[in-house]
């Protein structure tokens, strides 16, 4: 069963066209001019229950966009959505009781008032049955080390701290599916080692679907089987992170270390088309080829020809490199791979 | 949203708010002063003002001064519960809003609970101690329909100013500058309602009767209590025109909803 589905859902904000100064802006207060900025279009997502799916795209890309009109912050401006087979918006407040959210950069939790006192507010609001708050409270407070937090307003708390708490909160009604946008943006190794332990054991233990977006791939591949990739509104790649590598990863690259100095105008002269020098140093070098036209056998041959190997080593192709040439446009994938 | 638990989350977020407030104890005691004197001097300089120039269309000073009393006592519990409508701008440009639409509570309970005013004790302060001099001043023939009124007025009086003060700050989804006068000249309006309607010229009777209807806080009821003429009973139209500024108030805000467009992250 999908809790996610969208059907050529798209999003675009009207934004105001303002000359600069004075007089811009009296111009503006009665012939106002906007410009129309597509954020999200003709996106289609199915997503069941009990996956982890990662939303990956440059900045810019629309996975905020996205994530809003999920959670029915949005409203869309065309196409259909179902979340749990509510649509976000206009039943936004059933929605919002069988999700959990979490944006990097905001947070759920009251200031002023002491993280505790914030967590039995929120209880009240989802009206969480006190067994089950008491359990979950538990917990959270175990897995993500919030004892001493708990007494301590939001206010005094670190970011990595104050985002424990917000991911306790997100979980603590028990939600079907949690969104969470850049979880881990600007934590240390640790934190971010903590967070991706705990949404791995809510999804594998609870059945907690997991959609997050981030631009750290440790995230991706750590958290996620699924990969969704977003580029300029549009989805470009819907699949496993394998099947991305399988399908789009043209390249690979060898490193050999020479026994003597290698002349380098000879080398690159040496190098057929589909295989390019990277990287090359006095007696060090790495060489990109493209692995559907060549074996490592072939380019290894080629290079032996320009330069006295004695090691070698081959890189498998990993999801970063993958994701880096989306991120740079080096890539271009087809639609509905 | 069930109304046992809006009520229960209401008193759950005022009492939150209480407790922050009372952390910032010397702000919280200037405001609530500040409050009262500002209101006692306005009575004062009323008092001057009204002993110069006696009876106005037959209405006597102590008779004003409990419609004031009324309106004092309605601004004050308005301010003191539902301060946080001032707050939308501000919750729209910063994107704060996005947090009261991920939680299964009415949006609107939330801003107007976002914060409480301290200087709205002041004015209930005021208004009660006011309007019990004005009593003892002046003559009430206390029918039973006159007693029963009471509650309705206050609540529908509180109703009224929020419906009205919401609406207006509501703005914030068109105007989206941060300094936006606009509900601030709407709730100024409200000095209307302190004179007798009659007073002013008829646009302007239309304007407070019909467009933001102050009158109904004010000078309606107190023609009704004081057995004046004319429009005595229009007063049980208070409750009426309550659920119609609110029906209003709230197409207002899911209009604006939609302009919402969630900046920042
Ligand atoms: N409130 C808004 N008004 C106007 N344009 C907006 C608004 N919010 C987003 N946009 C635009 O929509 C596009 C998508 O933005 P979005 O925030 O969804 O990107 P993102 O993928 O989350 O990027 P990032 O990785 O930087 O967080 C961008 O071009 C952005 O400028
Ligand atoms: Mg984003």
């Amino acid at each position: 069963m999908n809790v996610i589905e969208t059907k050529g859902l798209c999003k675009s904000f009207r934004s105001p066209l303002k000359k600069p100064g004075v007089l811009g802006a009296v111009r503006h207060l009665f012939r106002p001019e906007h410009r129309e900025i597509v954020a999200v279009t003709e996106v289609d997502l199915a997503i069941a229950a009990g996956e982890s799916v990662a939303y990956v795209g440059p900045n810019g890309a629309g996975k905020s966009t996205t994530i809003k009109m999920l959670t029915g912050i949005l409203l869309p401006t065309g196409g259909e959505v179902r979340v749990n087979g509510l649509h976000p918006y206009h039943q936004r407040m059933r929605n919002s009781k069988n999700i959990g959210v979490v944006f990097g950069q905001r947070t759920q939790l009251w200031w002023d008032i002491p993280v505790i006192e914030s967590f039995t507010l929120l209880r009240d609001i989802y009206e969480v049955p006190e067994k089950t708050y008491a359990e979950n409270l538990a917990y959270f407070t175990g897995m993500l080390g919030l004892a001493e937090l708990l007494h301590q307003s939001a206010r005094r708390l670190s970011l990595g701290q104050r985002m424990r708490c917000d991911l306790a909160v997100a979980l603590m009604h028990n939600p079907a599916i949690v969104f969470l946008d850049e979880p881990t943006i600007g934590l240390d190794v640790a934190v971010k080692e903590r967070i991706r332990e705990f949404l791995k054991t809510v999804n594998r233990e609870r059945g907690v679907t997991i959609m997050l977006t981030s631009h750290d791939l440790g995230d991706i591949e750590d958290v996620c089987r699924r990969l969704i990739i977003i580029d300029a509104g549009r989805i470009i790649y819907d699949g496993s992170i394998q099947g991305l590598l399988d399908r789009y990863v043209k390249q690979r690259s060898i490193r050999i270390i020479a026994s003597a100095r290698i002349d380098q105008p000879s080398a690159a002269r040496a190098m057929p088309a589909g295989v390019e020098i990277v990287h090359a140093d006095e007696r060090e070098m790495t060489v990109e080829f493209d692995r559907f036209r060549y074996t490592a056998k072939d380019v290894l041959e080629i290079i032996m020809t320009a330069a006295e190997v004695v090691d070698f080593q081959l890189e498998e192709p990993d999801i970063e490199r993958v994701v880096k040439n989306v991120y740079e446009g080096r890539l271009e994938l087809e639609q509905g791979a | 949203m069930r109304l046992s638990r809006t009520v229960f989350l209401f008193s759950r977020f005022l009492a939150q708010n209480i407790k922050i407030k009372l952390e910032y104890k010397a702000d919280f005691i200037i405001m609530l002063f500040s409050g009262s004197v500002l209101q006692l001097l306005g009575v004062m300089f009323l008092g001057v003002l009204y002993s110069r120039i006696p009876p106005i269309q037959g209405w006597t000073m102590w008779e004003i001064v409990l419609i004031l009393a009324s309106i004092f006592f309605t601004e004050g519990v308005v301010s003191f519960a539902f301060e946080g409508m001032w707050r939308i701008v501000r919750l729209i440009n910063l994107g704060d809003m996005d947090r009261f639409l991920l939680r299964p509570v009415s949006p609107i309970l939330q801003i107007l609970t976002y914060d409480i005013g301290a200087h709205g004790i002041g004015n209930m302060i005021t208004g009660v101690i006011l309007c019990v001099i004005a009593l003892s001043r002046t003559e009430i023939l206390w029918t039973w329909d006159r007693i029963l009124y009471l509650p309705v007025l206050i609540v529908s009086a509180a109703a009224i100013r929020t419906a009205i003060s919401f609406a207006a700050n509501c703005s914030g989804f068109w105007l989206t500058s941060f300094y936006n006068a606009f509900p601030l000249m709407v709730h100024q309006m409200a000095d209307f309602a302190k004179y007798p309607t009659t007073l002013f010229t008829e646009p302007i009777q239309f304007f407070i009767t019909v467009v933001l209807p102050y009158a109904f806080i004010g000078y309606i009821p107190a023609v009704y209590l004081f057995h004046k003429q004319p429009w005595g009973a229009a007063a049980w139209l208070a409750p009426l025109v309550a659920v119609w500024c609110v029906l209003i108030a709230r197409a207002v805000f899911y209009r604006g909803l939609r302009r919402y467009d969630s900046p920042g992250n």
